[in-house]
């Protein structure tokens, strides 16, 4: 998902401000995620997929670009929330839950910004 | 933290939060921001639905339901309408750490209904002006 948003950064320069937070929270899940789990190879901030691979895309018009990011938090959200549920550590719980949260708030604020863009 | 604790623990910030949105509804002129009135008429309602499902998940668990205050202390002097969206954001981030806290302190379908809760109260904080955050709930991260 911090892939998808910095290529989303770097398709869109002009969107920079509006997916700073966005960045600056997916790097924050990853880098305590990594910590927390660092056995796990792979990203523990994924781009949701619906189970084809693709390429890392970016839509060409940038309310497009935001709609799709919205979309992938959604996914995200649902994904953390599902692992905050089976989570055996309730700290860990908490912490899976907080950033499906966190997901949640990025999905209201890109939606907002892709209705600007449009 | 039992898992009773946690319930318990949530249902006293439920009550607080419910006391200030009552407030908060009071003081908010529904003809001059309708926008404003709603959003704490709906959280007002939210909050309330909260609290009453608690108390039976705190009777389900064996436990007796802690009673509210009679009253509590507002986040600020709430007059005007930066004041009641201030105090609503005040009152979101409480319940956001308290649920959060009781993600920790449960399991299965309690630990469901508080993820749900995190979620939606980091949600409506956006709604009254608040910033998305990295960590909802778990600010020490």
């Amino acid at each position: 998902m911090l892939q998808q948003v910095t290529a989303t950064v770097h398709a869109h320069p002009r969107l920079a401000a509006v997916l700073a937070g966005t960045r600056d929270a997916h790097r924050a899940h990853v880098e305590l995620l990594a910590r927390a789990v660092p056995d796990q190879p792979a990203s523990p901030s994924p781009t949701p997929t619906t189970g084809r691979e693709h390429r890392r895309t970016v839509p060409q018009r940038p309310g497009a670009a935001l709609a799709a990011l919205a979309r992938q938090e959604a996914l995200l959200a649902q994904l953390g929330r599902k692992s905050a549920e089976t989570a055996r550590s309730g700290a860990f719980a908490r912490v899976l839950a907080s950033a499906a949260a966190a997901a949640a708030q990025q999905v209201s604020h890109l939606t907002a910004a892709a209705g600007t863009q449009r | 933290m039992t898992p009773l604790a946690a319930l318990q623990q949530t249902l006293a910030g439920e009550h607080a939060a419910v006391y200030v949105y009552g407030v908060l509804g009071g003081r908010v002129s529904s003809s001059a921001h309708p926008s404003l009135a709603t959003r704490i008429r709906s959280a007002y309602i939210t909050h309330r639905g909260r609290r009453d499902q608690l108390t039976a998940m705190v009777r389900t668990a064996g436990g007796q339901p802690v009673a509210a205050e009679v009253s509590y202390r507002l986040p600020n002097r709430a007059r005007t309408p930066d004041d009641l969206e201030a105090a609503a954001r005040v009152t979101e981030r409480r319940c956001a750490a308290v649920y959060a806290t009781t993600v920790a302190g449960t399991s299965r379908s309690e630990r469901r209904w508080a993820i749900e809760a995190l979620t939606d109260s980091s949600v409506r904080l956006l709604s009254f002006g608040g910033s998305p955050d990295p960590w909802p709930g778990a600010d020490e991260l």
